[in-house]
C-alpha cells in the first residue's frame, strides 16, 4: 500500500519473469501453505523481558515447533544516521556510543578510524595502546552482559549477580578516564580526548589480577551444568555456508570453525605486536558461543596485560591542529592557537571528497562505518553497518533449520547477543 | 589475486586490469584499487551477472554481502549511488561495487540471500525499489510509515510526531508543532577557512 503504483506497474513484468525463483523460496514466506490453519501464530514481544530489547517476533508454531520467525525490528529507531548528517564530524561523535549501548567504545573507535582513514591521519603510539585497552574494556564489558543476561534468560540469575559486579568495576575504569560510565565519548579522531589519570593503568592491573578467578567462579557455576547444557548444547546449529551466506560475523562465525577476526586480519592500532589466540568452535551450537565468550574473556585479559607492560609515555593525541584542538597551554600563550581551538570547536575540521568503509572487530561482530565526505565540515552520509542486524536477519534460519522449539527461541536471541540499539539505529 | 592485491609492492596494475578486463568484458565501467579495496563501477542492468563473477569465480570468492549503502544525490539524473560492500573471506579482501539509479533496480537476494534487509531499508528509508525484492516491505519507521527519511529532501524535524491522548485514551498521530522554525546551523564561513588541509 505504500507502493507508489508507477513502480508497480513497472516491476510487474520484472516479477512474472522471477515468478519461478519465488516460488523456490515460498517456504521463507510466511504464510506458505495451506496447512496453515493447523498452525498458531504467536505474537512475541514487543515487549519481552527475553528479547533484550523491543523485539517483536511474529512467530508461525506447529504444535511447539517453530515453523518460521518473521522479526519486526525499528521499535528503537532514532534515525542516527540522518541526525549525523547534520552535524559536524565531532558533534557526531557521542552517538556511536548510543548504539550498541554495552560496547560503546568499540564503536567509537570504528568511526575515529574512518575519518583517521579519511584524513590519512596517524595516530601516536601511546594513543593506539590506549584504544586497545579501551576496546579490550570494552569487550569484557559486552561478553559479561552477554554471557550472564543469555544465562539469566535461561533461569540462572547467581552469574548475573556476580559478575555484573566486575561490570562496575570497569564501568568506574570508564568513568575515571572519561566521566561517563557508559557513553565515555573518548576515543576521538587524531587520538583520545585526555590522557590516562593517574594510577588507572594500576586500577586496571587491580581489576586484572581478581578477574580469572571471578571467571572462574562462573564457569563452575555454568559450564558443566546439567541444565544448561540441555538448554545450549545443539541448539542453534549454524552451519559454515549459512554464517557466511547470512553475513554473520564475530562469535557466529567463529563457532563455526572460521579463525575470523579482523584483530587479526586487517590489524588495526598496534593489535599485530601483541599476542593472543582466536578460539573457534567445533560444533558451532549456542553452547561453543558461550564457551567461546567465556574465552575471549581471558584472552582479552592477557592483551589488556601485554598493553600495560608495553604502553609507554608521550602524546595522545595527534599533533596535526587541523584536526585536533591545542593544548589548554598553548591556547593561553598563543593567538593562533586560540584560533585553532574556536574554530574547531565551533566550525569543526573539514574532510576532502571521498567515501571509505572501515571495519572493526566489536565484541559482537564487524562494525562497519561507511563514510562518504564532500568536502565539508559535516559527513555527506554515514551508514553504520550494525553486526546484530544481519545476525537478528538469520534468526529465522537458525530457528527453522533444526526444529526448534519455542523455549530455544529465547536461548536464540541470548547467543546472537542482540542490543537493539544497533539494529534498529 | 591473494598475492596481487595482499602486497602492495608487488601489483602490477596493467596486468591485474587486463585479467579483469578477460573476465568481466564490457560488465564494468571502471576498476579502482584503492589501498587494500576494489571499487567495480557497473551499470545497474549488470549488478547480477557482475556479483554472480565475485561470488562464485575462484579469483574472487567475495561470498559474503556485508552492506549496502546508498548516497542520494537529488539534483543528479541518476539520484541514488548504490554501494554494495562484499568480503571475501578465503582472500581477507574487500571490494565494493557502485552502480547508480532514479528509482529501481533488481534485488541481489538470489546471489546473497541476506541482501534482504539490505534493501528492504534501502526501500524504506530511500524509496528505492528492488523489483525482485518478494518480501520488500518497511523495516525500520513506523507501521503505515509513508516517507522515506534518509533522502537528502526529508528534512530533519519530520513530518508527525506520536503521543498518548488521555481524552481518547490511546496513541494518536499529529502534525509537528514547531514552536520555532528549525534552524540549520551549518557553521561554515563564507571565506572557507583552512579547508584546504596541508598536505
Amino acid at each position: 500500500m505504500y507502493v507508489n503504483e508507477y513502480k508497480m506497474l513497472e516491476s510487474y513484468i520484472e516479477r512474472k519473469k522471477e515468478q519461478k525463483h519465488i516460488n523456490d523460496n515460498k517456504s521463507n514466506l510466511l504464510f506458505s501453505n495451506k496447512k496453515d490453519r493447523q498452525n498458531l501464530f504467536l505474537n512475541f514481544g514487543p515487549q519481552h523481558p527475553a528479547a533484550h530489547g523491543v523485539l517483536r517476533l511474529i512467530l508461525k508454531l506447529s504444535g511447539e515447533v517453530i515453523r518460521h520467525a518473521d522479526p519486526h525490528i525499528g521499535f528503537l529507531h532514532r534515525g542516527t544516521e540522518k541526525l549525523i548528517e547534520h552535524k559536524t564530524y565531532l558533534q557526531a561523535l557521542p552517538y556511536f556510543d548510543r548504539l550498541d549501548y554495552v560496547s560503546t567504545m568499540a564503536q567509537e573507535h570504528a568511526y575515529s578510524l574512518a575519518i583517521e582513514n579519511l584524513l590519512k591521519v596517524s595516530v601516536p603510539t601511546r594513543a593506539q595502546y590506549i584504544r586497545v585497552i579501551c576496546s579490550e574494556i570494552t569487550r569484557i564489558l559486552n561478553h559479561i552482559m552477554a554471557v550472564t543476561t543469555h544465562v539469566m534468560d535461561l533461569g540462572a540469575v547467581t552469574p548475573f549477580l556476580w559478575a555484573f559486579e566486575e561490570r562496575e568495576k570497569l564501568m568506574e575504569l570508564y568513568e575515571r578516564l572519561s566521566g561517563a560510565r557508559m557513553h565515555a565519548n573518548y576515543i576521538r579522531p587524531g587520538g583520545v580526548a585526555q590522557d590516562l589519570p593517574i594510577g588507572f593503568l594500576d586500577n586496571v592491573y587491580r581489576f586484572l589480577k581478581q578477574y580469572p578467578s571471578r571467571i572462574d567462579e562462573v564457569e563452575e557455576l555454568l559450564t558443566d551444568n546439567r541444565i544448561v547444557q540441555s538448554r545450549l548444547v545443539n541448539v542453534g546449529k549454524i552451519n559454515t555456508n549459512d554464517a557466511l551466506e547470512w553475513g554473520f560475523s564475530g562469535v557466529l562465525l567463529r563457532g563455526t570453525g572460521i579463525p575470523w577476526d579482523l584483530r587479526k586480519i586487517q590489524p588495526y592500532e598496534v593489535y599485530s605486536e601483541l599476542d593472543f589466540k582466536i578460539p573457534v568452535g567445533t560444533n558451532s551450537d549456542s553452547f561453543d558461543r558461550y564457551v567461546l565468550r567465556v574465552e575471549e574473556m581471558r584472552q582479552s585479559v592477557s592483551i589488556l596485560l601485554q598493553c600495560l607492560n608495553q604502553i609507554s609515555e608521550g602524546p595522545v593525541q595527534s599533533n596535526d591542529n587541523k584536526l585536533v584542538a591545542p593544548s589548554r597551554e598553548e591556547m593561553m600563550e598563543s593567538m593562533e592557537a586560540l584560533i585553532h581551538y574556536f574554530k574547531l570547536m565551533s566550525e569543526g575540521f573539514f574532510v576532502a571528497p571521498g567515501e571509505l568503509y572501515t571495519a572493526v572487530e566489536a565484541p559482537k561482530g564487524e562494525f562497519g562505518v561507511f563514510l562518504v565526505a564532500d568536502g565539508t565540515n559535516r559527513p555527506y552520509r554515514c551508514k553504520i553497518r550494525a553486526p546484530g542486524f544481519f545476525h537478528l536477519q538469520g534468526l529465522n534460519m537458525m530457528l527453522r533449520t533444526s526444529n526448534h522449539y519455542l523455549a530455544d527461541v529465547v536461548a536464540i536471541i541470548g547467543t546472537q547477543d542482540i542490543v537493539f540499539g544497533e539494529i534498529d539505529r | 589475486m591473494n598475492e596481487l592485491v595482499f602486497e602492495k609492492e608487488k601489483i602490477n596494475i596493467v596486468l591485474f586490469n587486463n585479467k579483469l578486463n578477460d573476465i568481466f568484458g564490457n560488465l564494468i565501467y571502471n576498476i579502482y584499487l584503492k589501498d587494500f579495496e576494489i571499487e567495480f563501477q557497473i551499470n545497474k542492468n549488470h549488478i547480477l551477472s557482475v556479483l554472480n563473477i565475485l561470488k562464485y569465480s575462484s579469483l574472487f570468492l567475495y561470498k559474503i554481502f556485508i552492506d549496502l549503502s546508498v548516497v542520494d544525490h537529488p539534483k543528479k539524473f541518476f539520484r541514488f549511488i548504490l554501494f554494495y560492500q562484499l568480503l571475501s573471506e578465503n582472500y581477507a579482501n574487500r571490494c565494493r561495487v557502485v552502480t547508480q539509479t532514479d528509482e529501481y533496480i533488481t534485488s541481489v537476494m538470489r546471489i546473497f540471500p541476506n541482501a534482504c534487509w539490505a534493501e528492504r531499508e534501502a526501500w524504506d528509508m530511500f524509496g528505492i525499489f528492488f523489483s525482485t525484492n518478494y518480501d520488500l516491505r518497511r523495516i525500520l519507521t513506523d507501521y503505515g510509515f509513508d516517507d522515506f527519511p534518509l533522502q537528502k529532501t526529508f528534512k530533519l524535524t519530520g513530518t508527525y510526531e506520536v503521543s498518548y491522548n488521555e481524552t481518547v485514551k490511546r496513541v494518536v498521530y499529529q502534525n509537528i508543532g514547531e514552536t520555532q522554525k528549525y534552524r540549520e546551523f551549518t557553521f561554515m564561513n563564507p571565506w572557507g577557512s583552512f579547508q584546504k588541509r596541508e598536505e
